[in-house]
């Protein structure tokens, strides 16, 4: 693991001399950040579970929502109203989420995830709970979190440091039971493990990180709403910059979010916004279809070969 | 004095009585044998008895408790376990991977873990192939494997699922020598389900037949090759 953790100091440090060389586009640097850790802990879960969760956002979404309900209505201030979101989304995100995946599996689980998210945001835009969440508005305008370095470096270290967490969970025990768990549930069971209990731990890790995130994110865009919270949408982007990196490396997902935000950037106000939808869905579907190991799946492949 | 008694079980799939007031007793230290044509019950009696199906009726009382609450990693906590008919194992994973999965749940040192995966992959002559694949393996090792993963477990019953099928006359007595040499060595209770009556009468000290999920014979092997019931089931 020592290797490990140089590797991601080194991220670290890499982060840091971009921070300071594209002090201008630092923005830019802070949204491919929080993406990084939406898709790593998107990525963690379902790769190494075996469950294809297409309701992660559930864990951002509650977060963001809280910590905006704590922050502009109750006006707590930043430092507890982000604990208290992160807290909320990654316990009641995890209560509904590993209850659910006891229950089911496979293309259920996936279904069921998939229309919970509708189902949520589609709650949050009712007419009902409009004085509450704002609807299409959001909960806004929220205490922000500015474009600064400081922040931008801190962002960056918690993107580090959730990863090398995440690997040294894929390299602990649990992990290892994760390994057999998610190619064949029957086989942990008869090696008198419960299968459950350690994807529901992954699911754990992979909310506190996700909740987390979500919940400095809707105080970094200054709102919290549909759009970067529960929206289809928001899913889909991070489950396409976690395929494009390799979403079975926490390094493929950090690389897929920089591409795709960079990528967005670049395109913005030169073509319509379908269009650099459709730029970055047809990229990522020729590395799926390329690699399904993602661009880090194409380096590695490449690397065997150039070994002979 | 038991290990396993099974209590008048029943198990009804839809449209089928799988397993009918079915009612055994397997003695501690036994080598007892089950057969039965295709489709009589036995594969649906040893995964009732882990706990993959649920009785409809009836007990399952494991060294004097009461298992039908039980998970099936509870019952394998218990010391019960079983082996595939066709090998499980993942693709990829080394068979030292295999064997470690089940001494997770004992959270033993790394050093007594080592220490126990090595002489288990002795016991069942694997050693020298830890880090080979499982998929490379040949079906002798693959089933050699199968016995390592409940072994690791440590289980004081094992119920071995066709251990001999596909294995030549050869290799089938090599299973023989290690299924003997653990049930000497660790008291191992075995229940063995197969086909390969060869084998069986080899290795069995008493062999119950199971027809249509209904047990039809029990008895030494020579018992129960002359029974009528037994022949009937098996020539028709």
């Amino acid at each position: 693991m020592k290797k490990e953790s140089y590797k991601w100091i080194a991220v670290f440090f890499i982060g840091l001399i971009c921070t300071l060389i594209f002090k201008s586009y630092l923005y830019v640097l802070i949204y491919a950040s929080f993406f990084a850790i939406f898709a790593m802990s998107w990525s963690f879960f379902t790769s190494f579970s075996g469950y294809l969760n297409i309701g992660h956002v559930i864990f951002i979404g509650i977060a963001g929502y809280t910590t905006g309900i704590f922050n502009y209505y109750l006006h707590f201030p930043l430092f507890l109203s982000i604990p208290i979101g992160a807290a909320a989304g990654a316990g009641i995100g995890w209560l509904f989420l590993n209850w659910l995946h006891r229950k089911i599996s496979g293309l259920s689980f996936e279904m069921v995830t998939f229309l919970s998210i509708l189902a949520l945001s589609d709650l949050v835009l009712t007419s009902y709970l409009r004085p509450v969440t704002g609807a299409d508005l959001g909960i806004s305008p929220l205490d922000s979190l500015l474009s600064s370095l400081p922040f931008a470096i801190g962002l960056i270290a918690l993107m580090c440091a959730s990863g090398y967490l995440f690997i040294r969970f894929l390299n602990s025990q649990q992990g290892k039971v994760l390994d057999f768990a998610r190619e064949n549930r029957e086989l942990v069971k008869t090696a008198g493990l419960d299968p459950h209990r350690y994807s529901g731990l992954c699911l754990l890790f992979s909310g506190i990180v996700g909740a987390l995130a979500g919940a400095l994110y809707v105080h970094f865009s200054g709102a919290a709403g549909v759009s970067n919270t529960f929206a289809l949408e928001f899913q889909v982007n991070i489950i396409v910059m976690a395929i494009l990196g390799g979403r079975f490396s926490m390094y493929g997902s950090i690389v897929g979010a920089y591409i795709v935000i960079v990528l967005e950037e670049i395109l913005m106000g030169r073509v319509p916004g379908s269009v650099q939808n459709l730029i970055i869905y047809s990229i990522a579907l020729w590395v799926y279809f390329s690699s399904p190991g993602g661009l880090f799946g194409m380096v590695a492949t490449m690397k065997k070969r150039l070994r002979g | 004095m038991p290990i396993l008694e099974l209590r008048n079980i029943h198990k009804r799939f839809p449209g089928v009585n799988a397993l009918t007031d079915v009612t055994l007793s397997i003695q501690k230290g036994e080598i007892r044998g089950l057969i039965g044509p295709n489709g009589s019950g036995k594969t649906t009696l040893i995964r009732t008895v882990i706990g993959f199906y649920l009785q409809d009726k009836g007990d399952i009382i494991y060294d004097g408790d009461d298992l039908s609450s039980l998970k099936i990693w509870e019952r394998v906590h218990k010391g019960l376990t079983l082996t595939y008919q066709d090998p499980v194992y993942v693709p990829g994973l080394s068979i030292y991977r295999h064997i470690e999965l089940g001494t997770i749940a004992k959270k033993t040192s790394n050093r007594l873990v080592e220490e126990k995966i090595i002489e288990i992959a002795k016991e069942v002559g694997l050693d020298g192939k830890i880090d080979a694949n499982p998929s490379d393996l040949p079906l002798l090792s693959a089933k050699r494997l199968e016995i390592a993963k409940a072994l690791s477990t440590d289980p004081k019953l094992i119920m071995l699922d066709e251990i001999f099928a596909g294995l030549s006359f050869e290799e089938g007595e090599q299973m023989i020598s290690i299924l003997k040499n653990l049930n000497r060595e660790k008291e191992l209770t075995i229940l063995l389900i197969d086909h390969n009556l060869r084998m069986v009468k080899k290795i069995v000290g008493k062999t119950t037949v199971i027809n249509m999920g209904q047990i039809i014979a029990e008895g030494s092997f020579e018992e129960i090759i002359e029974n009528e019931k037994v022949k009937k089931a098996y020539l028709g």
